[in-house]
């Protein structure tokens, strides 16, 4: 069953005019289609500036999109009104990188908790208030709960306000939760257990959970199918263990190959695909091309659609179209 | 011959709370043409350390006692004069990637030349052709000399910093976090070329890094730093094949690895100690699944557990 679908959803972000003349344009998200499943958890994986971000925003509607549709629960998520939105905001969470700007620093962490159960009118009392904080707040691992209510922000490390943080989502019962890089700012130590929270949460509540992440081993540590993005566009999607087994897209290929492992005897093999990538000047045809290994002609004049390999795996790549 | 020994170094920040023991009593030794991973997490005195042998500490830093020796001098007992035909010279640094390490309003090729004209002796004209060699070797083109830091994308301008770190010849680098905020693609190319420069040059390299996977891919041998205490090191191998302390143990096991099969990964509970009321007894003893009473009361020593491979547990003494 599906939750939520993106339907050739476009994002593009004007850039002033004396930097490369007139009507340019970042194209953060350029026709996206993504369909995700009550109860999976996605991967959306990439370098910076490849859209991941931008995307997840739109999905959770923190940015309009320029052009195309976003679906949840079978509504129009542009188009929803008044009640709907409140709805619609209650449904859809999302956490970020950086716990300590998405903390009011001169707000307790009860404050900051309570906050959207108030928002939301979802509780009469004060007492019933602390009640439902330090049930979230324990149900993330934030123990002793108590003592945590009166602290502030800085008073907590990173990978405990990215626990509150998470509590904080959840205390609105989400189908959804968007989870913008929430280890990357942590120390390894700590990166663990978001994870397996996130896991935990997963399997005990049913909630959908979409994973922004540039690391590909967290991605396969929680995720059963992933989108890997570049520059705007899907590249490739497929089943997490499927991809990073087999990758099919160049760009894919070269991302796995540079993913570092904790092995000290292993040698580490050339990639062979050049600079980085340029959001700005993206080039006609594949946006890959100029930095493919393999790019043909075709390449360099026309886009490869995201096009089915098997079953379940698209790759938009010339060198794996029919015909 | 050792290049690099830190002999019992200690250093502490004044800070409002009272003082920080940000490293306590650290040794190492590094030879030439040996590359030192140092790991460790936020607040675990890395930087400290890196900091420490380049004499760069921030003013509310204090040395509390210890040498560092270097080709035979005590860095932190030169005067500013001796000291500055050591450092940035013999001994440099390349810094944690970042958009203000160079100035925006002057040429990468007038500020790399500037280095050797002003260390050197160099005349201008013959500064830039060491540093358009540099910037080869570091496999940028010589071009880069007439455009400005923030013109270049991030792995460039790592690279211009690689080239700068390499412009005298040095005989030991410290790189400060040298891939952290790059691309998963231009980490892994830059950390490979650093490690094939290392092997043609020959000289010694002391990498900072919180990034397991790093400091393996790229060391001969590892020191681990928990709350500013060695508490393992040896060679990269032994370490990482057959971690002894429990702390490294775990830093391990909670870092998913996309070669082996997908297990659950261990947190470590807990959070970083307070250095400025560090705990009783070992530091590592409010996360460690096996602290037993010994461990909350008596710091354990660094004993060995196998050749040059040292560790800090009592459960490893004695047997």
């Amino acid at each position: 069953m599906e939750i939520l679908k993106t339907i050739r959803l476009k994002k593009y972000f004007p850039l002033s005019k004396s930097f490369l003349g007139k009507g340019s344009y970042v194209r953060a998200v350029d026709g996206v289609d993504i369909s995700i499943g009550k109860g999976e958890v996605f991967g959306l994986v990439g370098e910076s500036g490849c859209g991941k971000t931008t995307l997840g925003r739109l999905i959770v509607r923190l940015e309009e999109p320029t052009e195309g549709r976003i679906i949840f629960e079978g509504r129009e998520v542009t188009k929803l009104t008044g009640k709907e939105i409140k709805w619609f905001r209650r449904k859809v969470q999302m956490i970020f990188q950086n716990p300590y700007t998405s903390f009011d620093p001169r707000y307790t962490i009860f404050d900051s908790v309570a906050e959207p159960l108030k928002i939301h009118k979802l509780s009469s009392s004060r007492e019933e208030l602390e009640e439902l904080v330090i049930k979230a707040l324990e149900e993330v691992g934030l123990v002793p709960a108590q003592d945590m209510l009166k602290r502030y922000p800085h008073e907590l490390s990173g990978g405990q306000l990215q626990r509150a943080s998470i509590a904080r989502a959840l205390l609105l019962k989400p189908d959804f939760l968007v989870a913008d890089e929430p280890t990357s700012m942590l120390d390894a130590s700590l990166r663990a257990g978001i994870l397996n929270l996130l896991k935990r949460l997963n399997e005990e509540r049913g909630m959908s959970v979409v994973l922004i992440t540039h690391d590909i081993a967290a991605a396969r540590y929680i995720t059963k199918r992933m989108a890997v993005m570049y520059l705007g566009k899907m590249v490739e999607i497929g089943g997490t263990l499927k991809i990073i087994k087999n990758p099919l897209h160049p760009y894919t290929r070269a991302l796995m190959a540079s993913v570092l492992s904790p092995d000290p005897t292993g040698p580490m093999e050339e990639v062979a695909i050049k600079g980085e990538p340029r959001p700005v000047l993206e080039p006609k045809g594949c946006r890959f091309h100029p930095r493919c290994p393999y790019a043909m002609d075709r390449c360099r004049s026309e886009e490869p659609p995201l096009a089915e390999v098997e079953a379940g795996h698209r790759v938009a790549c010339w060198l794996y179209a029919k015909g | 011959m050792s290049l690099l020994r830190v002999e019992d170094l200690s250093v502490s920040y004044v800070t409002e709370r009272g003082e920080l023991k940000a490293l306590s009593e650290v040794f190492l030794e590094l030879n030439e043409g040996e590359i030192l991973g140092v790991l460790g997490e936020s607040g675990s005195g890395k930087s400290t350390l890196a900091y420490s042998v380049l004499r760069m500490l921030p003013p509310n830093a204090k040395v509390i006692k210890g040498r560092v020796v270097f080709e035979g001098k005590d860095l932190l007992r030169l005067s500013e004069e001796e000291l500055s035909k050591i450092r940035g010279k013999r001994l440099t640094l390349i810094p944690q990637n970042s958009m203000n390490a160079l100035s925006p309003v002057h040429k990468i090729g007038d500020q790399l030349a500037d280095v050797l004209v002003k260390h050197e002796g160099l005349s201008k004209r013959e500064a830039l052709k060491v540093v358009k060699e540099k910037l080869r070797i570091a496999k940028l083109s010589e071009d880069v000399t007439n455009r400005y830091f923030h013109e270049l994308s991030g792995g460039m301008r790592q690279r211009v910093m690689t080239a700068m770190s390499l412009l005298t010849d040095p005989k030991l680098i410290i790189a400060d976090e040298p891939t952290t905020g790059l691309d998963v693609i231009v980490q892994y190319q830059l950390l490979r070329e650093l490690k094939s420069l290392q092997r043609k040059l020959g000289f010694s390299m002391m990498i900072i890094s919180h990034d397991v996977s790093v400091i393996a891919k790229i060391s001969g041998f590892v020191m681990v730093l928990y709350g500013g205490k060695v508490l393992e090191c040896g060679d990269v191998i032994s370490v990482f094949k057959g971690p002894k302390s429990p702390y490294t143990q775990l830093l391990l096991a909670s870092f998913p690895d996309i070669s082996s099969p997908i297990e659950k990964i261990t947190e470590i509970p807990g959070s970083p100690p307070d250095l400025i009321e560090p705990p009783e007894g070992c530091i590592f003893h409010p996360r460690c699944p096996y602290a037993t009473d010994r461990c909350r009361s008596e710091e354990p020593p660094l004993v060995k557990v196998g050749e040059g491979h040292y560790a800090r547990c009592h459960l490893l003494e004695g047997g």
